[in-house]
């Protein structure tokens, strides 16, 4: 009895110990709570009814599991998540292996190369939306200076954004060219922070420019590449503003990810039951991915 | 043997070369698109149908800065725009600043999985918040408000300010707050006297950044705002779907310009605020 109120009293004395932290974290909590999580859990909960926007005198229905049913059924799903995948897995290997490349070519140190890397910086900071209208301006069938350049060593200019099989590659491009700064600029500072020693000690024992690579840059920089993989992969399964401008999912669901799916149908076809069950698919997956990579990351860092 | 000494420093002076080759056609890549964007909104129609496309030898005209705002009246998508992503500035730090205090400072039990799972929140997809979001507020009638589009933006940017914050409160030692509680301090009084300037960098990072991604937001403007609370974003979207005889380039990407050059010009200005940015975290020292 005795220790239970001493623990009680314990425990108020470190809150109020702590009374200006708590008061700092407080507000965030809030926010995270009220505008994250509860959304979420309604969202998680409006899965499992059929709500349709439209049809406001149907009310909401429960239909258990039928939501996701329909989903692992539906076609356009499967082909949402094949785009997702194609576009996503091709996109990160694009930036990663051209945003290493520069980085390692800008990365001896000189005056000049150190002050062109920022400039690098620039495709990050326009918005998806205007990358997407941009890129769409560049991929114009008739006018467009893709097609001159392409003209220009001799190809016919094809319609890059209306053909089936160019859609998503020009998609991934458009991608590329707004992301791989990113990388870049990441894996330069990375290279910076290698000691000068390590590599003075190689050149001391007669390591040759690949063994440098390979035994000293390489296990450097790679908890960097693990965590600059998870956050651009994350970024590009969330993909939208800008594949809903250059393509708006076309053409037919050629560059519909999952993310414009969802979009679809939630705000198209307003069936928001369906759409909460594809978006938490979305969810469910982006957590199996973090995860995977997080685990990566720790044996890697413990190694 | 001076032969094989020419032929390994032409082979390094080649390589060089090379080197410098490929870093400008980087360059060359990586900047071409914002050129064309630019130019393109300083072209008579003419010029922006001509084949070949003109690179250099058009003559610019000012006309469609001109009707993208006197005409379309874009600088009120422009003030929402501030008016949204300076607020959420604001909001973002000032929460997230204290919050990663005190993720720093107070012990308790399941602090590393509440950090942690704060980091988890930055991967949710925004149409997976959107949909929800959208429901509730339609239901306390707040669609189409300032207040409602800030609070999506406040949410989905404070993980990254929190989880920057963090970093650099890590960096500070703790005996510089121990002093100045001894010299009589209060616990408030330290945190604004010591740690918020010894922070300032970290405190401009997290703006720059809050700003940058509300200024180019997208969704949560498309499907939480509406016709009042248009920003530029959405208002170009809008714009290229409105037309009868043909999408309007030359005028969007006058207005993207107006969008894009401000951010370009600051970030030029600060560029060492958003290396730290990018790499806080991610890279040692």
């Amino acid at each position: 009895m005795v220790d239970s109120m001493g623990t009680q009293k314990k425990l108020w004395d470190k809150f109020k110990k702590n009374k200006v932290e708590i008061l700092f974290i407080v507000p965030a909590l809030l926010v995270l709570g009220g505008l994250v999580l509860y959304p979420l859990i309604h969202s998680f909960r409006l899965s499992f009814y059929s709500y349709n926007l439209a049809k406001p005198y149907l009310g909401q229905v429960f239909v258990g599991l039928a939501n996701y049913r329909e989903m692992l059924k539906d076609s356009s799903f499967w082909n949402a998540v094949g785009v997702t995948i194609y576009f996503t897995g091709s996109s990160i290997t694009l930036q990663f292996l051209i945003g290493l490349g520069v980085s390692l070519l800008l990365s001896d140190g000189t005056r000049i190369k150190k002050a062109i890397i920022p400039i690098f910086i620039a495709p990050m900071l326009v918005s998806p939306i205007v990358v997407g209208l941009l890129w769409r301006w560049m991929y114009n069938p008739e006018v467009g200076v893709i097609g001159y350049f392409f003209n220009l060593v001799g190809f016919d200019t094809p319609n890059w954004l209306g053909t089936l099989s160019l859609a998503l590659p020009s998609v991934i491009l458009a991608e590329t060219w707004h992301f791989t700064p990113y990388i870049i600029l990441i894996l330069s500072a990375a290279l910076r922070s290698i000691p000068e020693q390590l590599y003075d000690a190689a050149k001391v024992d007669g390591a040759s420019r690949w063994q440098v690579f390979r035994s000293i840059t390489l296990p450097w920089l790679k908890p960097v590449l693990l965590v600059v993989l998870l956050m651009r992969t994350m970024g590009l399964i969330k993909t939208f503003d800008k594949i809903f401008t250059l393509t708006g999912g076309g053409p037919s669901e050629a560059t519909e990810a999952i993310s414009l799916l969802v979009y679809k149908n939630a705000f198209e076809f307003l069936e928001i039951g369906y759409a909460s069950a594809s978006s938490y698919a979305m969810v469910f997956i982006m957590v199996i991915i973090s995860l995977v990579y997080i685990r990566l990351l720790y044996v890697t860092i413990e190694v | 043997m001076r032969f094989l000494g020419k032929l390994v420093s032409t082979w390094r002076k080649s390589k060089t070369v090379l080197t410098y080759a490929i870093t400008l056609v980087a360059l060359a890549l990586c900047l071409f698109p914002i050129y064309w964007l630019i130019t393109t909104s300083l072209k008579i129609r003419i010029d922006t149908f001509s084949i070949p496309p003109l690179f250099l030898s058009f003559k610019p005209v000012l006309k469609h800065y001109w009707n993208v705002f006197v005409i379309y009246e874009f600088q009120k998508y422009v003030v929402n725009s501030l008016i949204i992503s300076l607020t959420t500035t604001v909001l973002v730090v000032l929460i997230g600043a204290p919050a990663a205090f005190t993720l720093v400072r107070l012990k308790f039990r399941w602090r590393n999985e509440l950090a942690f799972s704060i980091l988890v929140v930055r991967m949710i997809p925004h149409i997976s918040l959107a949909i929800p979001f959208y429901l509730m507020m339609r239901r306390i009638h707040l669609l189409d408000t300032y207040t409602a589009v800030i609070m999506t933006h406040t949410v989905f940017l404070l993980p990254f300010v929190i989880w920057l914050m963090r970093g650099f409160f890590m960096g500070i030692p703790m005996e510089l707050e121990d002093a100045a509680r001894i010299d009589g301090c209060s616990k408030i009084g330290s945190f604004v006297r010591i740690i918020i300037p010894l922070s300032t960098p970290g405190l401009i990072t997290s703006a720059i950044f809050t700003f940058l991604g509300s200024w180019n937001e997208f969704l949560f403007a498309l499907i939480i705002g509406g016709s009042k609370t248009r920003v530029v974003t959405t208002a170009l979207t809008a714009l290229a779907q409105a037309q009868t005889m043909g999408v309007y380039w030359e005028g969007m990407f006058a207005a993207a310009t107006v969008h894009v050059l401000p951010v370009i010009v600051i970030a030029i200005l600060v560029n060492k605020y958003f290396v730290k940015g990018l790499t806080m975290g991610a890279v040692k020292g």
